[in-house]
């Protein structure tokens, strides 16, 4: 399905390059709040502990290069949390190599947030575990991670999990988005002579704490039915997250018009149900997303009775 | 004076004619495509054959957002039309299924046939599947594993068709020229290295983990209640040993039937089986902690042009 934004009109942006984020990172200073980051069109070598994620994807799909479309490993999560991230490339013709790196250089947190992040490999070497119902060899253009377009065209082939969990992940990335509010703290910027692999990142280990593996923060999940005004269940209704920054991740409702939905301890959210046969809906009936009531996810377990009612459209028009 | 006088004719035919109807001459048919409930299929295509065995369309359309759509014919005479959109079934008028038993439209010479409508049901994946699968077939491979059981089935029928359905309304029954079962694992670990690999037509992806350094590969295994996982795969078994060696091929045991069920207890075996999807799932899910049915601790993402 097609999200929120058009991944495509981005990465036409060519070769802005790891000193654009540079400039935004010095504008920004650490630990603040940005509407997105984006690194893309380039050849870096991207290094982090661990990038998580509920609702992800692993897909084939395309960036547009000024020498013309070039394919691409595409791992795309919602709700992201990342654990150190480093990004490094070579400048000045290779005479020296120019590193990025945000974090808290603590493993235990997963300091680096954002409501989706998007990264655009070659190849990469990644500890990787996928979580719920995992579905491999997918028709890409048939999965849905939630608000980032993944760009996906007939005949390529995805991978869709409820979580995704990549750590200690090295690979060679063409473009990382990073899109929501983002929180990056302390971004710092390094700049070596010499343009060898050694001058850049390195593969980072996957976060241990005292011996232990570090795990991601917990989830929670949300659930209910999806009725029509007669009380019929609706299968296939898009229900979806937001918070103020804008969507999270999505599901669709079973063949019972039932559905679950995680989010991480700590999040509110509002619950919105798609259906392109009937009018929108929020949780608690709203109409609108404004009017509908955060929902606060304060433990592991499901918050049940999140149900909708959704009067069909006028037909034959769209509602 | 005239010549102003033709001009204002002609822009008026022109700011009449601007419906999307009209081909040169106006010969068109109208209608509206719509789905099982009534609502708008936007961007469906309807397509117009001049006969019932003809493979070459001659005009085409889209339909617009409010469901309606304007085709232009090259001339009138009777016309055989198809409409599709994917993720939805296609039909021929009228709601015929195929394209020898459709129902034609006459229409004359440099006129409009409307209420040429049409109802797309929506395509549901088939054969057992819950979801779309690419058309690539997906090689799944290991030297050495471990699985509690194996059962085979063949695919469930749904609507007169054991098949798995694409995303473009195209149906598979067989992979490779073998037939396509539903092969379902409890279980299943690799503790020898592990490829799952998609051949597009011009690239390839894999997913590998030399499974050794940092531990078996799970593609389920078990959950941390202690229950299997269930790896379900669509395609078809090309070798499994229960020897380190791969000596079994699958077409040797080919003609057992449909249902077959086994298990393994014995660490062991080789595997390998082509399909077009599979899907792993834990039974009970619980997100803490994370019971992982997919999980290569040691993996590499690759993709490579071919």
């Amino acid at each position: 399905m097609n999200g929120a934004t058009s991944w495509r009109r981005f990465a036409l942006l060519l070769v802005p390059s790891l000193v654009a984020v540079a400039g935004f990172g010095a504008a920004v200073a650490s630990g603040v709040l940005a509407a997105s980051i984006q690194y893309q069109a380039g050849n870096a070598t991207l290094s982090t502990m661990g990038v998580y994620g509920i609702d992800g994807a692993v897909v084939v799909s395309e960036i547009e290069r000024q020498t013309g479309p070039e394919r691409t490993i595409r791992l795309a999560v919602a709700q992201a949390l990342i654990n150190e991230i480093c990004l490094s490339e070579p400048i000045l013709g290779g005479a020296a190599t120019l590193t990025v790196t945000a974090g808290d250089g603590d493993p235990r947190t997963w300091e680096t947030t954002g409501n989706s992040a998007v990264i655009d490999a070659s190849q990469a070497k990644t500890s990787l575990a996928m979580d719920g119902a995992v579905l491999l060899g997918t028709d890409a253009t048939t999965v849905d991670t939630g608000p980032h377009d993944l760009g996906a065209k007939t005949g390529y082939i995805g991978i869709e999990a409820g979580f995704v969990d990549a750590r200690g992940l090295l690979g060679t990335a063409a473009a990382v988005r990073l899109s929501g509010i983002v929180e990056v703290p302390h971004i710092t910027f390094k700049i070596v002579p010499g343009g060898g692999a050694s001058s850049g990142c390195q593969r980072m280990p996957e976060p241990t704490y005292g011996g232990q593996r570090v795990n991601p923060p917990a989830a929670g999940s949300i659930s209910g039915v999806v009725r029509d005004a007669g009380g019929t269940p609706i299968p296939g209704v898009r229900v979806a997250l937001f918070n103020p920054e804008g969507e999270l991740n999505a599901v669709l409702t079973d063949a019972n018009g039932a559905y679950r939905i995680f989010a991480f301890v700590g999040k509110e959210v509002k619950v919105q149900f798609k259906h392109r046969r009937y009018a929108e809906r929020w949780n608690g009936g709203a109409l609108i997303q404004h009017d509908a009531h955060p929902i606060a996810i304060t433990s592991t377990a499901t918050l049940t009775g999140v149900n909708a009612s959704m009067p069909i459209c006028p037909t034959p028009a769209p509602c | 004076m005239t010549f102003r006088l033709a001009a204002c004719v002609l822009a008026g035919a022109l700011l009449l004619g601007q419906g999307p109807a009209a081909s040169a001459d106006g010969t068109a048919i109208r209608g509206t495509v719509i789905d099982s409930v009534g609502a708008a299929i936007a961007g469906a295509t309807v397509t117009a054959y001049s006969s019932r065995t003809d493979a070459t369309p001659d005009a085409t359309a889209t339909v617009a957002t409010d469901g309606s759509y304007s085709l232009e014919l090259p001339a009138g005479g009777t016309w055989f039309l198809r409409f599709s959109k994917r993720l939805y079934l296609t039909r021929w008028y009228d709601q015929q299924e195929t394209q020898a038993t459709a129902t034609g439209v006459s229409v004359a010479n440099a006129s409009v046939v409307g209420g040429i409508n049409a109802r797309l049901p929506d395509l549901k994946p088939t054969g057992g599947m819950t979801y779309f699968p690419s058309k690539l077939p997906l090689v799944i491979s290991t030297d050495q594993g471990r699985v509690e059981s194996v059962r085979i089935d063949g695919l469930q029928n749904v609507n007169g068709c054991a098949c798995i359905t694409f995303a473009d309304g195209t149906r598979a029954t067989t992979i490779n020229g073998r037939p396509i079962y539903r092969i379902t694992f409890r279980g299943l670990v690799a503790t020898r290295p592990v490829r799952i690999t998609a051949v597009g037509p011009d690239y390839s992806l894999t997913l590998s983990d030399p499974a050794g350094t940092k531990g078996d590969v799970r593609i389920g295994g078990d959950n941390v209640a202690g229950q299997p996982m269930v790896t379900e795969v669509y395609g078809a078994l090309d070798s499994i040993s229960i020897t380190p060696l791969c000596l079994i091929n699958w077409a040797s045991l080919a003609g057992l039937g449909d249902l077959l069920s086994f298990g393994i207890s014995a660490t062991g075996y080789c595997l390998k089986f082509t399909a077009y999807g599979a899907r792993v799932a834990d039974p009970a899910p619980n997100p803490n902690p994370y019971d992982n049915p997919l999980y290569l601790p040691d993996g590499t993402l690759e993709l490579d042009s071919l």
